[in-house]
């Protein structure tokens, strides 16, 4: 650890920009919400009865069940209003290389084999480093993408003539009902593990990099410290 | 005047009365979705049409559709029905053996070209040559194409005939399959359950007979009118499902209070069919009801989704691998695996920063960043 009093910091650099915190701490919330309830709807382990032991007063399953839903809009409307940002935000709200370009993997094995302690890499990257990129991608963008989908599939069942039955596709492909549930559980606990290793990624960067990595998310800027 | 020909003189030959025939097309219309005025259509089509000549074959399966199918709900139904088709052709229900009854068959195929429908019970092997179920010395998939050839349309029976059911479980040894998975370019009506409702059946052969096309399927092929909702939107136990009241096991207070089979595996919520609102013999009552859990007969796959497992669990087995680990477990797990790579990450990354620390303090100049 270095000298607190030893460090200067200087190059404050402006990363996230208020849509994009704004956008990250409603996900965040969100994710919290949709694991709570889902958790719950695919397992009730909670008895009510023990409190007021009446079906005609309790609608625990029932409200479980519509705060799902309302998360899961607004997870979706956040994500939407994301996607929208990537578009007009500043340089660091969109990836600039996706897995299906060469350069995105040279970066990606550099960042890599710095997590696995094999090279010390130089610079930290300001926004999104590539191995982040592809957890984003792949947990955030696609697993969001699928988690909608298919939540709204299972959402059509309840109602079969209403609007949602038009994703009843997810069924041909995915397989059926019971299968969807369980993938889309499957899916959510993967979430679970991305915020784990986003989580301690990000609380690792602060401690090591100083780069006002935590804060960041608050504040919006990024800063280059050095004794 | 009804000919000879008609469903409806059939059944006047038979002692049926008017009375009674109408209320039939009173029933079927209902449970078809079809509205109070389809009743005089339906009573038409019976009056004036030709019987519809069928070819019921039973393949490899256990007969429990045909058995369904001959308890219908009405007291005479049973009879309306096995005379309303032209049943040319069934094992189970015909007079006929041996060489009169493939004789039978052939001789419906020719003088109904195009026409006749082909009802197919069971599901149909494939491995080694098909040989797991021959008639008359002929393999079902031979059967089965050539009678589908000049078929109007197939109608496949119960969970067999449209994915294949417990016969194609994992591992699946004779290689048994839908009949939709052999012909592909004849329209099929899938009626699943294991087995399917008679009034369903019923309710399919009166749609065909009346309006001379199929009823409206759903993706999957099924009817929509009777497998359009799933069994959990129309389950007299729903009020306890939204209250959170669960049975926790068969012999606890819950189960006696009849709360919702949820947790002890039942799967009305994944599974499309009629038995919450048609139910059973006779509309008294379905397995729900009687207190246990849905087994998801009608899906696919309901033998294998569980991991081949309890039936009686409601959280799905992660496939692939075969331990019967549930998709919470092996969620937990993941995330425990997260969380101790990151203690284990954090304790590395302590100790070569204290490394790279010490070897920067020896260099004159530094302006390395770290992680």
């Amino acid at each position: 650890m270095k000298d607190m009093n030893k460090l200067t910091c200087m190059k404050t650099v402006y990363v996230w920009e208020l849509p994009v915190r704004v956008y990250h701490w409603i996900n965040a919330l969100c994710i919290v919400l949709l694991m709570a309830t889902g958790l719950y709807i695919g397992n009730p382990v909670l008895r009510p009865t023990v409190v007021t032991g009446d079906a005609a007063t309790v609608f625990w399953m029932g409200r479980t069940f519509m705060w799902h839903m309302a998360a899961g809009y607004v997870f979706v409307a956040v994500y939407l209003f994301r996607l929208y940002w990537a578009f007009v935000g500043n340089e660091y709200a969109r990836s600039h290389h996706w897995p299906w370009q060469r350069e995105f993997w040279l970066e990606f094995f550099d960042v890599l084999l710095s997590y696995l302690f094999l090279r010390h890499h130089k610079e930290e990257h300001l926004g999104h480093n590539p191995v982040a990129n592809l957890a984003y991608f792949g947990f955030i963008m696609v697993g969001s993408v699928f988690m909608a989908i298919s939540g709204f599939a299972m959402y059509g069942e309840l109602h079969p003539n209403g609007f949602f039955n038009s994703f009843s596709w997810v069924f041909s492909i995915f397989g059926p009902s019971f299968t969807v549930h369980m993938l889309h559980r499957m899916m959510a606990w993967g979430i679970v593990a991305f915020v784990v290793v986003h989580l301690y990624l990000s609380l690792r960067h602060d401690m090591f990099a100083r780069n006002g990595t935590l804060s960041s998310m608050v504040s919006g800027y990024k800063f280059h410290c050095e004794e | 005047m009804p000919t000879e020909d008609t469903f409806y003189g059939h059944l006047q030959r038979r002692g049926v009365n008017r009375r009674d025939f109408l209320k039939f097309c009173t029933v079927m219309a209902a449970s078809l979705g079809l509205g109070a005025g389809a009743t005089s259509q339906i009573a038409e089509a019976l009056e004036t049409k030709k019987r519809l000549p069928v070819i019921w074959r039973h393949l490899q399966e256990c007969t429990c559709c045909t058995e369904s199918f001959i308890r219908t709900q009405h007291p005479i139904a049973a009879d309306i029905i096995l005379n309303m088709i032209s049943l040319d052709y069934d094992e189970t229900l015909m007079a006929a053996a041996g060489h009169h009854a493939e004789a039978a068959a052939q001789k419906v195929m020719e003088e109904n070209k195009g026409n006749y429908i082909l009802a197919i019970e069971g599901s149909i092997p494939t491995k080694d040559d098909g040989i797991y179920c021959v008639l008359a010395g002929r393999t079902a998939v031979d059967i089965l194409k050539e009678e589908a050839k000049n078929a109007k349309a197939i109608i496949a029976w119960g969970s067999c005939a449209t994915v294949g059911c417990v016969q194609s479980a994992n591992p699946n040894p004779t290689g048994a399959v839908a009949v939709q998975d052999i012909i592909k370019d004849k329209p099929i009506i899938n009626v699943p359950g294991c087995p399917p409702i008679a009034e369903v059946m019923a309710g399919v052969i009166t749609h065909l007979l009346t309006f001379e096309r199929l009823p409206e399927l759903d993706s999957q092929g099924r009817p929509k009118a009777f497998y359009g909702h799933r069994i959990h939107d129309k389950c007299n136990r729903r009020a306890y499902f939204d209250a959170g009241l669960f049975v926790e096991s068969f012999d606890d207070q819950g189960a006696k209070e009849g709360w919702c089979l949820y947790k002890v595996g039942c799967k009305g919520p994944n599974t499309y069919n009629s038995c919450s609102n048609l139910e059973w013999n006779g509309g008294l009552s379905y397995p729900i009801k009687s207190g246990h859990p849905c087994i998801g007969c009608s899906e696919k796959g309901f033998w294998d989704n569980t991991g081949g497992q309890s039936l009686y669990t409601h959280l799905s087995d992660v496939p692939g691998l075969k331990i019967g680990m549930n998709v919470d477990t092996f969620g937990a797990a993941a995330v425990g695996a997260a969380v101790a790579g990151a203690a284990v990450h954090a304790g590395f990354s302590a100790v070569t920063k204290k490394a790279h620390d010490k070897a920067e303090a020896e260099k004159p100049c530094k302006n390395s960043m770290g992680g």
